[in-house]
């Protein structure tokens, strides 16, 4: 395994600390046995590599998002209207109803199977 | 107390029957498992009773409780979340124009308006039975002046 390919490894590790080998499996669409030899040190093909550092750019990406929302939150307490702040709690509020109801139906399919 | 979108549709997919937890899968479109998680969330609101095989609305539900479900405010939320969906998948389908009618073509769109409505509601009527939920067809209209709108969204 190359520099470049034990960092990206490893930055995954680091971001996704809970990933299992099935959730690695089931994340890049690599095989699990191929997971479980790529974890433990052997050299990916390129299309490896790619795959696992698209999901670490998406991350990236959903971070930079979260801290924009964040900042947007902040603001909008200090400009808007309580009716429009109202307005925004349950736009939000009904997001995550629907979402809760939706991932629970996710993670009850997932079987956790923990890295060693 | 309040319902989500989700667990109006199945609600709605109910009605005043009592139907198995097949028949709503079937007629509400939803995927089984986001099917029964709202079940569930209903039976625990009490909004819903089960008998074990068929779910039926709570005939039993306190009158104001009912108000609260069906508030104005609520169903605003709903509606928006409604047409959000609809723009995220047939905006090509979806027509908001600023028209510039005078006081009679405005009463001719006002009959027009309400001819649309008995006609819908009749059709509704009529093959209920007939069209599952899922395949019920979403439709919406009004109209308002823009003026007023502009005021409501300026201040």
């Amino acid at each position: 395994m190359n520099t470049r390919e034990r960092e990206t490894i490893q930055r995954y590790r680091k971001t996704f600390p809970n990933d299992t080998l099935k959730t690695i499996s089931f994340k890049t669409g690599i095989q699990l046995t191929r997971v479980f030899r790529i974890m433990n040190g052997k050299p990916m093909k390129v299309s490896e590599l790619e795959v696992f550092e698209n999901i670490l750019g998406q991350r990236l990406g959903q971070n930079k998002r979260i801290m924009e929302f964040e900042n947007i939150v902040k603001l909008a307490a200090l400009d808007l209207t309580v009716r429009d702040i109202e307005t925004i709690i349950s736009y939000i509020e009904r997001k995550l109803e629907n979402n809760k109801i939706i991932k629970q139906v996710v993670t009850n399919h997932i079987s956790e199977n923990l890295i060693a | 107390m309040k319902i989500t979108s989700i667990e109006r549709f199945v609600l709605e997919t109910i009605e005043n029957e009592a139907k198995t937890f097949k028949e709503i899968l079937t007629e509400s479109g939803l995927q089984e498992n986001v099917c029964f998680n709202t079940l569930q969330a209903l039976v625990i609101k009490n909004i819903i009773a089960t008998n074990g095989l068929h779910y039926f609305i709570n005939k039993n539900l306190p009158r104001e409780m009912v108000e609260k479900i069906n508030s104005n405010r609520f169903k605003k939320q709903e509606s928006m979340e409604l047409i959000e969906n609809f723009l995220n998948t047939s905006a090509d389908d979806f027509v908001i124009t600023k028209v510039a009618l005078n006081d009679k073509d405005q009463k001719i769109f006002r009959a027009m308006l309400k001819n649309l409505d008995s006609f819908v509601k009749d059709c509704h009527l009529k093959t209920k039975k007939e069209v599952f939920y899922k395949d019920r067809t979403l439709v919406f209209w009004g109209m308002a002046k823009t003026e007023n709108i502009i005021k409501e969204m300026v201040g």
